[in-house]
């Protein structure tokens, strides 16, 4: 504690000024997606396809037509509040793996709702179903952050371990009470309870809108309020938060809680937008690739709106792979782990190294 | 700058003797030059080290001297220059290079592993990692013979985290000792100790340098090197400014040599005691530390309103647990808090600045700034943190620019651009934000820790004046610093803190130094 | 507890425990280094495809038992890369390389193993005498190959952690790396060799899952295995002799998933309950045991004095 040659800043979570990209060097950001292109080639020849071919499907998967570009629009939905999910309590430095958990909150949430008070009229019983879907998706984070600040526990033990949970809830809806006879889902949802669609002719409904709201609330949240400024000062420096007056139990329950809500809309979207219902794997990792998009976003709320579509884009596009090529959806998991693997080990990403 | 305390001869138990004889390298270090992106650390530098000789590199903070040694030491790589060693020329890669030339570094803080005995600690790295045979009672054994060559008698089983930080510094030397080093850097061994032990230290030294070890101190202490130097080399901002062998350098050279100018201190007028009654009044309050200790053990003081005490005391005696119960960062065990009338004993941080207190610690990256956010935003971090600068929920920032500016114009922080990240400023202009921010709520009282640590003479300065400014203004200030000069020259009253206890109060005026010292190594007794 | 019900939960808890045992070692090794590896669940996923992959292309068990170590290497190449020489943030890197290994495992098990037919596991062994003690016999006495090897790792893990220079050297490397440096180890090396043997021991537990329980791959079929791991590994304060005790734990309740539904008076009570358990089970723990630390410099990637 005495004298000091203080030569060398700390290591910080560090997120760009309102001018800077979010990545450091846009000629690295690009380089990194080229490099996870040509490794997922690789991928691809061993499988036996060809990587051009395939790339080519992806692309017209995910854009070739308006159908696939609604498509692809309806998959940025859920990843660009999975990925909210993850920045607002990352920025605090806290580490919510639970997205996927809390987005099946919600969307269990919302399907009971809807299955349940059939009497109200159909707008109001969407409001309610998505605004408990939100709440559900809040107080699943809200478990998460409470164990974190009154327990001491280690927050990404108990958010994954949360999803699972979240998982076998699930499964319990699906295959218990609410069942539908047939398929394994729940009974459909009633038919006026439903996100209308806003672009014609493909599946693009009200969701998206929601989303890009719920980006910009996040936005103004984050960068224009003093909770905003909270979370970032106990990110950066929770003594110094600590030591200015800030309570950092309440930060972080509300960071949880936000973040929570945001994959809780994510999960009520789901089942009252394309799917009316609720299936298995309702979220295909979106939980985990909202992460992903976070990470590449810089944490910052706007550019996980452009993060979500570039993932969408790989997302629906590999889902169209195993109909041309002969190669597993799968193949868009690893194209986008890469991809931020690469922006991370290249610096490109700067997190800070720390653990809590 | 602090008069020597005179030596007591049973004190002198636990002092290092000479061991075996050994012959030390003759080192020359030539052109030496390190670059911290713009920061130029060293430039061009020449050192050279006699065999078997005490020599101190003297310098202020940042001049260069602990980067210099690390560059000796393998921890750090040159830009540019030669390292000889009985003159052939090496390259170290690592720290295991220089060990293999028998060259060792004890760092300023400790490079032991709590957790782990002495033994473990100093047989660290002494065989490859691929043994698979480890004993404890064979490596005890094996350190306990080392030890008693050298005359360090330390229970070789004993886990670090038990003993007290002279005995740590002794574990450190016996690291180096059992590597056999014959040659040792030492970087400001005496920041952590009080008069008895530092003179134990040098004794330790000397027995040392009789046996031929080569020792070379990196120190910002005059009157360390007057005490124990053969030879002394001065680094002012990266240059060799002086070298000089003992008998033809005195104190003032030194001084002139490391600052440039001679030093001009501050001084304040100490003020007669009012009647009034205290503003921070604690009493018996008692505070448990980090490791479940009883940091500070019943301790009972005041501070009125327009008066600066002065908390003096050996780093580790108390007084971060002190300033954290007074800052609301760790609650009290017993005993009572009370500020302008009102108990504040369990008060959180928001609390307390509500009731006007003022708290600078004295590790401002760590608790006062935060690097990553603006200047502006710092600067407004506790009142956002209280509910200011919100209008329906939304942030004030214009407003919160233009307090920023001006706050930057009155206390000249450079450069005057709200929206930098303060971290990017210099250590200086940090804490004059840091200043800026706590004193411009016009505290009733005021908590500050090693309000000039790693400052230069001009921002020392400033502080300074600042604080006697707000003393003026009535404060009540409580001043933590280890720098005994500071607290000697700022102070109208000091308290002594010795384990956790109050070893020693009273007037500025009544004190003398050597009071104050024996005071802070614990030979109270004196009234 | 009717005894055959007894056995039966206690010879699946000891299969069951298994592959978070292997992966809890392997954890504990790269912890006590200093790595926390949140992408201990893709670790065992790799090491769980290549044993099917072995056992699919040579019909052996043991080699592809093996298949562990090739396995654990590679995923060790590329996380040791990025958590050692990169210094990424842990935790996320982690994260990422559980999707990618998800998305590589399931990419080619789609294409190289469905439909596969080989389907094979270790027979359990009983062990002599010890077989014939009644409700302990037939269940822990009667186990496959890798079980018991699982066991007996205990101690050698143990050993090698506090009675081997190698094992002291690590440990020091996990809470102040600097001081370590400064006596002349190499962190970085010894980080790597610590964490290439703990991948292999993950991996090892993704093998044992395929070639003890199931006999062959499915995708995702660790599911949130590995994360149990990392669990075990600090509510044991990464004590191996410990761990088997924790592992057990979790091995209880997952077998008495199974079981509970067989039983009259709980049959009412819906199979998912019983699925989320273990979870439910680790969430608990983990906020009960306040006093776990990490190893102080534990998911701090370490940057050399010679670097800064």
């Amino acid at each position: 504690m005495s004298v000091t040659d203080e030569v060398q800043p700390r290591a910080a979570l560090r997120q760009p000024s309102r001018w800077e990209l979010p990545f450091g060097s846009i000629a690295t950001s690009i380089a990194s997606l080229l490099a996870a292109l040509v490794l997922t080639g690789i991928v691809i020849l061993v499988l036996g396809a060809n990587p051009i071919q395939a790339y080519g499907a992806i692309l017209s998967g995910a854009l070739g037509n308006p159908y696939n570009t609604g498509l692809t629009l309806m998959v940025a939905t859920p990843l660009i509040l999975t990925g909210l999910a993850a920045a607002i309590p990352f920025s605090a430095r806290v580490w919510n793996i639970g997205g996927e958990g809390q987005l099946y909150a919600g969307a269990i949430a919302s399907v009971l709702v809807a299955l349940t008070f059939t009497g109200l009229g159909a707008v109001p019983l969407t409001i309610l179903s998505i605004a408990c879907g939100i709440l559900a998706g809040g107080f699943w984070g809200a478990i998460g952050g409470a164990l974190r600040v009154f327990a001491g526990a280690n927050e990404v033990i108990v958010t994954l371990m949360l999803n699972f949970v979240a998982l076998t809830v699930a499964d319990y809806v699906i295959t218990g009470p609410w069942a539908q006879n047939i398929s394994p889902q729940t009974r459909n949802i009633p038919k006026g309870v439903t996100l209308p669609t806003i672009w014609p002719h493909t599946a693009v409904d009200l969701g998206l809108i929601l989303a890009v709201i719920a980006a910009g609330i996040v936005f103004v949240l984050m960068r224009r309020t003093p909770l905003g400024l909270a979370i970032r000062a106990c990110g950066f420096n929770p003594d110094a938060a600590r030591l200015a007056g800030f309570s950092l139990g309440s930060i972080i329950m509300t960071a949880f809680a936000i973040g929570g809500a945001c994959a809780g809309l994510a999960g009520a979207i789901l089942v009252i937008g394309v799917n009316r219902a609720l299936v298995p794997d309702i979220s295909a990792n979106y939980g985990y690739i909202g992460i992903a998009v976070a990470l590449i976003a810089g944490l910052r709320p706007l550019w996980i709106l452009p993060g979500a579509l570039l993932f969408a884009i790989i997302t629906v596009g590999g889902n169209n792979l195993t109909a041309s090529s002969n190669i597993s959806t799968s193949v868009s998991l690893i194209i986008e782990a890469i991809f931020v693997i690469f922006l991370l080990a290249f610096r490109v990403i700067r997190l800070q190294e720390a653990t809590s | 700058m602090g008069a020597d305390v005179p030596l007591e001869p049973a004190v002198l138990d636990d002092v290092i003797q000479p061991g075996p004889r050994v012959s030390a390298p003759e080192i020359a270090m030539r052109a030496i030059v390190k670059r911290y992106g713009t920061v130029v650390a060293d430039d061009g530098v020449d050192f050279d080290l006699h065999p078997g000789e005490i020599h101190a590199l003297l310098g202020e903070n940042g001049a260069g001297k602990t980067t210099l040694m690390k560059i000796l030491f393998g921890m750090v790589r040159p830009d540019s220059g030669q390292i000889l060693v009985d003159g052939d020329e090496v390259q170290f890669k690592s720290p295991r290079d220089a060990l293999a030339r028998r060259i060792g570094m004890v760092h300023q803080h400790f490079m032991l592993v709590p957790q782990f005995t002495v033994a473990e600690n100093v047989v660290l790295g002494s065989k490859p990692s691929w043994d698979m045979n480890l004993r404890r009672g064979d490596i005890e054994n094996d350190v306990r013979a080392v030890g008693e060559k050298f005359g360090i008698r330390i229970d070789p089983g004993q886990r670090v985290a038990t003993l007290p930080i002279d005995v740590q510094q002794r574990v450190e030397i016996l690291k180096l000792l059992y590597r056999g080093a014959t040659t040792l850097i030492l970087d400001e061994p005496t920041a952590a100790l009080g008069p008895a032990e530092i003179e134990q230290l040098f004794v330790s030294l000397r027995d040392l340098s009789a046996s031929g070890h080569s020792v070379v101190i990196i120190t910002h202490k005059l009157s360390e090197v007057m005490a124990i130097a053969d030879r002394v080399t001065v680094l002012r901002q990266g240059k060799v400014v002086k070298v000089a062998a003992r008998g033809s350098f005195n104190a003032e050279d030194l001084a002139v040599a490391m600052v440039g100018h001679a030093i001009r201190e501050v001084t304040s007028t100490p003020r007669g005691s009012d009647d009034e009654g205290a503003t921070l009044d604690v009493r018996e309050l008692v505070v448990t530390g980090d490791k479940g200790h009883v940091a500070v053990d019943r301790v009972s003081f005041g501070v009125r309103a327009g008066e600066i005490v002065g908390v003096a005391g050996v780093e580790g005696n108390g007084q971060v647990e002190l300033a954290q119960a007074l800052s609301g960062l760790r609650r009290p065990a017993a005993g009572s808090l009370v500020i302008g009338g009102r108990d504040m004993t369990s008060a959180d941080p928001r609390t307390l600045h509500r009731n006007g207190v003022s708290i600078i610690t004295e590790d401002r990256l760590r608790w006062d700034l935060i690097p990553d956010l603006t200047v502006a935003e710092n600067l407004a971090l506790s009142s956002v943190a209280s509910g200011g600068y919100a209008r329906a929920g939304l942030l004030r920032r214009r407003a919160m620019r233009g307090a920023a500016e001006r706050l930057m114009d009155e206390y000249g922080i450079q450069p005057p651009i709200p929206l930098l990240p303060a971290g990017s400023l210099s250590g200086g202009n940090q804490q004059k934000l840091v200043l800026a921010r706590e004193l411009s709520r016009n505290p009733r009282v005021l908590v500050v820790a090693q309000p000039t640590r790693g400052l230069d003479v001009a921002a020392s300065e400033f502080v300074h004046r600042r604080l006697l400014q707000l003393r003026e203004e009535n404060c009540a200030i409580l001043l933590f610093s280890l720098d005994l000069a500071e607290l000697l020259a700022l102070s109208d009253r000091i308290i002594v803190l010795y384990r956790g206890r109050i070893a020693h109060q009273g007037d500025v005026r009544d004190l003398t130094t050597t009071d104050v010292a024996r005071a802070m190594a614990g030979m109270s007794g004196a009234a | 507890m009717d005894s055959a019900i007894l056995t039966a939960v206690l010879g699946s808890a000891a299969t069951v425990m298994i592959p978070v045992l292997w992966a809890s070692y392997g954890e504990a090794i790269g912890e006590e280094a200093g790595i926390l590896n949140i992408g201990v669940e893709g670790v065992m996923l790799v090491g769980a495809f290549g044993a099917a992959f072995g056992l699919q292309h040579t019909g052996s068990l043991s080699i592809a038992a093996l298949m562990a170590i090739p396995s654990g290497l590679i995923c060790a190449l590329v996380l040791g890369y990025l958590y050692i020489n990169r210094g990424t943030n842990q935790i996320v890197t982690g994260i990422l390389f559980n999707l990618l290994a998800l998305g590589a495992t399931t990419a080619l098990y789609e294409q190289y193993l469905t439909g596969a037919g080989l389907i094979n596991t270790f027979t359990p062994i009983p062990l002599p005498v010890l077989s014939n003690i009644p409700i302990l016999g037939p269940s822990i006495f009667t186990q496959a190959i890798p079980t018991y090897a699982a066991f007996l790792a205990a101690p050698v893990v143990y050993y090698l952690l506090r009675h081997t220079w190698f094992g002291l050297y690590l440990r020091i490397l996990g809470e102040r790396p600097d001081a370590g440096e400064s006596s002349g180890l190499n962190v970085q090396g010894l980080r790597w060799a610590a964490f290439a043997i703990g991948c292999v021991l993950v991996a090892f537990g993704g093998a044992s899952l395929v070639l003890v329980q199931t006999g062959g791959f499915v995708a995702d079929i660790t599911s949130g295995q590995g994360f149990i791991a990392l669990a075990v590994v600090i509510l044991c304060r990464w004590n191996p002799l410990w761990i088997v005790a924790g592992a057990a734990l979790f091995g209880l309740a997952d077998a008495l998933q199974f079981q509970m539904q067989t039983v009259s008076q709980l049959s009412s009570v819906p199979r998912d309950v019983w699925l989320a358990v273990p979870y439910v089970v680790t969430i608990v723990a983990v906020a009960v045991a306040r006093r776990s630390q990490y190893p102080a410099a534990c998911g701090v990637p370490y940057v050399s004095g010679a670097e800064a």
